[in-house]
C-alpha cells in the first residue's frame, strides 16, 4: 500500500513549508530514514526523512513550491513497477532545485536564453532563497572558520540556532565534511559530464543588485573632470577583477569581456590585470581568460543563460530599470560558494560606491 | 605564614617606610591621634610625632596643595583624603597641577606623592560616603591608580606607591579594612602594571579590581560547581594596566566579564572591555561583559544599597549566560 509522502509540520504555528528540494528522484529506492526531502520554513531549512520504505512515485510538489502542511506532495511505493512520474521531468525538477538552492536572491530570475534574442519572458516559479541575512556569528568561530575554509551558511541551511560560538564548531566541520563527500549538498552539480549546450544543471548562481547612479556619476564626473571618455565595461572588468582577487588572490587575473550590441554578442576581448592597469588603458592580453564578463548593460537583457562550454566563472552585468543588475554562475569546480558569495557582494560594494575601489 | 588585617598591613608599610625614609611624612584630617576614623594609622604619630604625622583642618583642597608644593620641593607626603567622595574637593590640585607639573616643567620637578583614599558601598554611609571614584583619577595622565584587594596587596602596593616619583592614588575598600589576609614578615613591594592571576581557568576570565576581586571569587566557586571553569584576574593597578595579562587570558576563554565598583557607565569596566575588544577582538566567542555599580546615587536604604553593586551571584549568572551562549544585548 503507497505511503504518503506530506509537507510536514516542523512549528507550533507552521501553516505552510517550502519544498526547497527532493533529495532522491521518482522511481529512486528510498530506505525509510534517510533524507527524502528538504523543507524551508520562516526558521530554517531542514531535512526530512523518509517514514517509509519503496519507491519515490507521484511527486505532485516542485522545488520552490509552497505547501501547506499535511498536504500529500508524493508517494512510496512498495515496487518500482507503480512508479509514476517521468524521469525526464523529475530530472528538470531537481536541476531545477539545484540552481535554486544557490540562488540568493529574493527576486524571481528571468528566463535565460542563450543568445541575443528577444526580451525574456515571464519569470517562473522559483525555491524561496535561503535566507541570508546577517549570520550571528562569535568573532572567534568567524575566524576560527575562516582559517579553516568552512562556509557559516553550511550552519542556517542545516537549522542551527542562532547564534553560533565556538561550541558548534565541530557540527559546522562535520557539515562541511558532508558537504566535500557529497558536493550537490550545497548545490553545485555532481558531474557536469556531456553537459548539451545551454544546460545549467552544473552550474552555481548567485546574483545581486544595485543601484546604477553611482557608477554613472562616476563616469560622468571621469568625463568632465578628468576628459577621460572610459567606457563603462572597463570599469566594470576592473571592479570584477578586485573583486576575484579580493575572494581568491592570485598572481594574474584576465578579464574576457564580452558585450552585447546590436550585432549580437561581441567577440571576447582579453584584458589582463585591469584592476592593475589604470582605468582609462585598457591591456590586452593572449592568455587565457580567468573570468568572463558579459555586459548587457546597453541591451534590454536582464539575464542570459551561460554556455556551459565556459569553463570559467561568468559574470553578467545588465541594466534592470535604474538598477545593475549582476550575477555570477560558476560551473563546478572553479569556485566555491563562499567565494562566488564574496565576488559578487565585492563586485556590488565597487559599483555602489566607485570611490571605495580607488582607496 | 601570620595573618593580618588590611588596616594594619597599611598601617606596617607606611611605618615601615618612614623608618628608612625622613622625608617622609602623613597629612590629613584626624591622622594623629584619632588614628582615622578606620584606625587604620594607629600608632604613628607616637612613633613619629605631630611633625610627619600632621593633623589639619577640615580643608581637603588646603592640606593637598599644601603636600603637592612639599613634595615638589624635597618630600614625600603621604595625603590622607578621609573619603574618596572628597576627590571632588581636591580635583584642581591633584589633576591640574599634580599630575602635570612633571610633564609642564620639562621634567625639572616631580611630584612623589601618594592619595590614599577609598572606595566602596554597602557601608551604609549614604550617597556622599559611598562612592568609588577611581575612574575619575584614572582618566587623568600623570596619575596612576593602585586598587588593593587584600591586606598583601595594600602592603605591598603602598610601599611601592611611596618609592615612586610619581603622583599616586591608592584606593582601599572602606569594608576590607578588617579583613586578614596573609602577610609575610619580610619585605616586599607588589610592581604596578603586574596584574595577578587569582585563580586560573578555562571558560571565562573574570577581570575584577579591589572590592569585586572577593566577588569574583566567590562567583568561580559557585560556577566551579556548575562545571564551569573561571579565570579571575585582579589587574591590582588600573594606571598602569597589565593589558598583556588580560589579553592573553582572553584569548585563552574566549569570554569575559569586567567587574568594578564605580558606577558602569564612562567607568573603567568600560576601558578595560574595550581595550579587549580592540586587542582580542578575533579570540572572543561572546561579548564582554561590564558589571559596575548602578548608575545611581548609592541609596540609604540598605536594601537598595545592596542592589546596587554586583554580586557573587550575579556575576555568576552573567558568566553563566555567557557560557550558554545565549544572545545577549544583540538584537
Amino acid at each position: 500500500m503507497p505511503f504518503d509522502v506530506i509537507m510536514p509540520a516542523l512549528g507550533m504555528a507552521q501553516e505552510t513549508g517550502i519544498l526547497v528540494r527532493w533529495l532522491k528522484e521518482p522511481g529512486d529506492a528510498v530506505t525509510k530514514g534517510e533524507p527524502l526531502i528538504e523543507v524551508e520554513t520562516d526558521k530554517a531549512v531542514q531535512e526530512i526523512e523518509a517514514q517509509a520504505s519503496g519507491f519515490l512515485s507521484a511527486l505532485s510538489a516542485q522545488a520552490g513550491d509552497e505547501v501547506p502542511v499535511g498536504q500529500v506532495i508524493g508517494l512510496i511505493v512498495e515496487s518500482a513497477d507503480a512508479v509514476t512520474g517521468g524521469a525526464a521531468a523529475a530530472r528538470a525538477a531537481v536541476a531545477e532545485a539545484e540552481a535554486a538552492v544557490v540562488e540568493r536572491v529574493a527576486e524571481p530570475e528571468a528566463e535565460p536564453v542563450t543568445a541575443a534574442a528577444a526580451p525574456a519572458p515571464a519569470p517562473h516559479p522559483v525555491a524561496e532563497p535561503i535566507p541570508v541575512g546577517r549570520l550571528f556569528a562569535s568573532p572567534k568561530l568567524r575566524r576560527v572558520a575562516a582559517e579553516e575554509g568552512l562556509d557559516l551558511f553550511l550552519l542556517a541551511r542545516a537549522g542551527y540556532a542562532q547564534p553560533w560560538h565556538m561550541a558548534d564548531l565541530d557540527a559546522l566541520r562535520a557539515l562541511a565534511a558532508a558537504n566535500a563527500a557529497a558536493p550537490d549538498q550545497i548545490g553545485t552539480a555532481k558531474s557536469q559530464q556531456s553537459a548539451p549546450l545551454g544546460q545549467t544543471s552544473a552550474l552555481g548562481h548567485v546574483a545581486a543588485r544595485v543601484s546604477g547612479a553611482p557608477c554613472a556619476e562616476f563616469l560622468d564626473w571621469m568625463a568632465v573632470e578628468g576628459k577621460i571618455a572610459l567606457p563603462a565595461s572597463a570599469l566594470y572588468a576592473s571592479f570584477a577583477a578586485a573583486a576575484l582577487r579580493a575572494a581568491m588572490p592570485q598572481d594574474r587575473i584576465i578579464v574576457g569581456l564580452v558585450s552585447l550590441t546590436d550585432e549580437g554578442l561581441s567577440a571576447l576581448r582579453l584584458l589582463a590585470d585591469p584592476d592593475h592597469a589604470r582605468l582609462s588603458h585598457q591591456p590586452g592580453t593572449d592568455a587565457a581568460a580567468t573570468l568572463i564578463l558579459r555586459d548587457l548593460t546597453d541591451s534590454p537583457l536582464t539575464a542570459l543563460r551561460p554556455l556551459a562550454s565556459d569553463p570559467v566563472p561568468v559574470l553578467t552585468i545588465a541594466r534592470d530599470g535604474g538598477d545593475l543588475r549582476v550575477s555570477l554562475d560558476y560551473p563546478a569546480g572553479t569556485l566555491d560558494d563562499a567565494a562566488a558569495l564574496s565576488i559578487i557582494s565585492g563586485l556590488a560594494t565597487r559599483l555602489a560606491e566607485p570611490l571605495a575601489h580607488l582607496v | 605564614m601570620r595573618e593580618i588585617t588590611l588596616s594594619k598591613a597599611v598601617n606596617e608599610a607606611i611605618a615601615e617606610e618612614m623608618r628608612r625614609d625622613p622625608t617622609i611624612f602623613v597629612i590629613g584630617e584626624d591622622v594623629a591621634e584619632a588614628g582615622t576614623p578606620f584606625k587604620v594609622l594607629s600608632g604613628l604619630v607616637e612613633e613619629f610625632g605631630t611633625d610627619r604625622v600632621i593633623d589639619t583642618p577640615i580643608s581637603e583642597p588646603g592640606f593637598m596643595g599644601l603636600a603637592v608644593g612639599a613634595a615638589m620641593t624635597g618630600s614625600r607626603p603621604i595625603v590622607d583624603l578621609m573619603f574618596g567622595d572628597f576627590l571632588f574637593l581636591v580635583m584642581d590640585q591633584l589633576c591640574n597641577q599634580a599630575a602635570k607639573a612633571h610633564y609642564m616643567s620639562g621634567g625639572k620637578l616631580s611630584v612623589p606623592l601618594v592619595l590614599r583614599t577609598n572606595l566602596g558601598a554597602t557601608r551604609r554611609s549614604a550617597a556622599q560616603h559611598s562612592q568609588s571614584l577611581h575612574a575619575l583619577v584614572a582618566h587623568i595622565p600623570g596619575l596612576k591608580v593602585a586598587m588593593p584587594s587584600s591586606a598583601y596587596e595594600a602592603k605591598g602596593l603602598m610601599k611601592t606607591a611611596i618609592r615612586d616619583n610619581n603622583p599616586v592614588v591608592i584606593f582601599e575598600d572602606k569594608l576590607m579594612y578588617q579583613d586578614k589576609a596573609e602577610v609575610p614578615e619580610e619585605e616586599y613591594l607588589i610592581p604596578f602594571g603586574v596584574a595577578n592571576i587569582k585563580r586560573e581557568g578555562t571558560d571565562i576570565t573574570l577581570i575584577a579590581t579591589s572590592s569585586m576581586v572577593q566577588v569574583a571569587e566567590k562567583a568561580a566557586v559557585i560556577l566551579a560547581a556548575e562545571g564551569i571553569s573561571a579565570e579571575v584576574i585582579d589587574p591590582r593597578t588600573i594606571v598602569p594596566l597589565d593589558e598583556a595579562t588580560l589579553i592573553a587570558s582572553v584569548k585563552k576563554t574566549a569570554r569575559a566579564i569586567v567587574i568594578d565598583e564605580g558606577h558602569q557607565s564612562y567607568g573603567i569596566t568600560g576601558e578595560i572591555a574595550s581595550r579587549l575588544n580592540e586587542k582580542a577582538f578575533y579570540h572572543l566567542d561572546a561579548p564582554v561583559i561590564r558589571m559596575g555599580a548602578m548608575d545611581v546615587p548609592v541609596p540609604f536604604s540598605p536594601a537598595l544599597e545592596d542592589l546596587t553593586v554586583p554580586t557573587p551571584e550575579t556575576v555568576a549568572a552573567m558568566a553563566r549566560r555567557l557560557v550558554a551562549g545565549e544572545m545577549i544585548h544583540a538584537l
